[in-house]
């Protein structure tokens, strides 16, 4: 009966394809279907996730800079704590249903790649706060301190300027940390490789396929504002089903089969 | 009274224009940022960047939108 439901769970794992503008799309239904096959773990990571962004609000709501510095490093850091959902769809993907317990035994394994790669990504995230703040305090002519007059004197400014730029600076600064990340998270689960190669790695994956990247970074990015605006419930649902498309773009970038055990290197 | 046209009164024809009207010259520019990669030969790194930096600008300036219609502004 296990070895049934176990083979039911790998047919429906399909292997890696070529990637292009429909390779997204496909991403997304691989990583609902993980998502539905086994919602606990997403779930609890969901949860976990969306109740520490209430805490953030809770604790900093009403002075804007400290908010903006919690919700970008919490984000920039959010595939790291994601990461048990790869090793759900890995254990998908190999016919075996991973529960809770496997998932805290690789929390528990410390791996020292995945905290430093963390570490790096709060450092990039710390730069674009401070560039951030550089940008707005010389610009606006009326004081950022809360939420609200973020809104009001940036988002909602009448005249084109500094929101727009805020934009372009904020979306430049996120493509080489997206190109770093979006690869290289999944690969340092799924593999022993050294950050430096997992890296390499992810951006030679998002260079061979700029366009459809993009689109995978925008989806994202619509998918976590959606979570956002209803105030943060859809993030319980969205974050599991994101990590889980995230771990089949990793198999199809590297042409890894969804079903297969990667132990050692880095495809070439 | 209001003069319309097929129903519809010359406000709301002007919206109708400057929806579609920018969203087909969002299509435009992002032809044009594909061209300009090529042509510049900025690389597949550089045409990703590119097209990141363009595409999450409309995706802010269209949710600016958004937010101030939700408001009424």
């Amino acid at each position: 009966m296990a070895m049934t439901s176990a083979s039911a769970l790998s047919s429906q794992t399909p292997g890696p394809i070529p990637v292009g503008l429909h390779s997204p799309w496909r991403w997304l239904a691989l990583g609902w279907a993980d998502f539905r096959r086994n919602p606990l773990p997403g779930l609890v990571h969901g949860a976990l996730l969306a109740a520490f962004g209430w805490l953030l609000l809770w604790a900093v709501h009403d002075r804007f800079w400290l908010l903006a510095g919690a919700f970008s490093g919490f984000l920039i850091v959010a595939p790291i704590l994601a990461t048990g959902l790869y090793h759900v769809s890995r254990a998908a993907g190999a016919g075996r249903r991973a529960g809770l317990g496997e998932v805290a035994g690789l929390w528990r394994s410390g791996d020292g790649r995945l905290v430093r790669f963390g570490l790096l990504l709060g450092l990039a995230g710390t730069g674009w706060v401070l560039t951030s703040a550089g940008l707005i305090t010389l610009w606006s002519a009326e004081p950022i301190r809360q939420p609200v007059d973020f809104l009001r004197h940036v988002v909602l400014a009448r005249e084109l300027g500094l929101f727009e730029v805020w934009l372009l600076l904020g979306a430049l600064l996120a493509a080489p940390v997206f190109a770093s990340s979006v690869v290289a998270i999944p690969m340092l689960v799924d593999t022993s490789v050294p950050v430096s190669m997992a890296v390499a790695e992810s951006w030679r994956a998002v260079a061979d396929h700029p366009v459809p990247m993009v689109l995978w970074a925008v989806m994202i990015a619509l998918l976590i504002g959606l979570g956002m605006v209803t105030a943060l419930l859809g993030l319980v649902v969205l974050v599991p089903v994101i990590a889980h498309a995230s771990w089949h773009a990793y198999c199809d970038l590297t042409r890894r089969p969804a079903s297969g055990h990667v132990t050692q290197s880095a495809p070439a | 009274m209001e003069n319309t046209i097929f129903g519809y009164t010359e406000g709301q024809i002007a919206q109708f224009g400057l929806t579609f009207g920018v969203g087909a010259f969002i299509l435009y520019m992002l032809f044009i940022v594909l061209n300009l990669a090529l042509e510049a030969k900025a690389g597949k790194f550089g045409t990703f960047i590119l097209f990141l930096v363009l595409s999450l600008g409309m995706l802010g300036f269209i949710a600016k939108n958004v937010i101030q219609w939700i408001l009424g502004i």
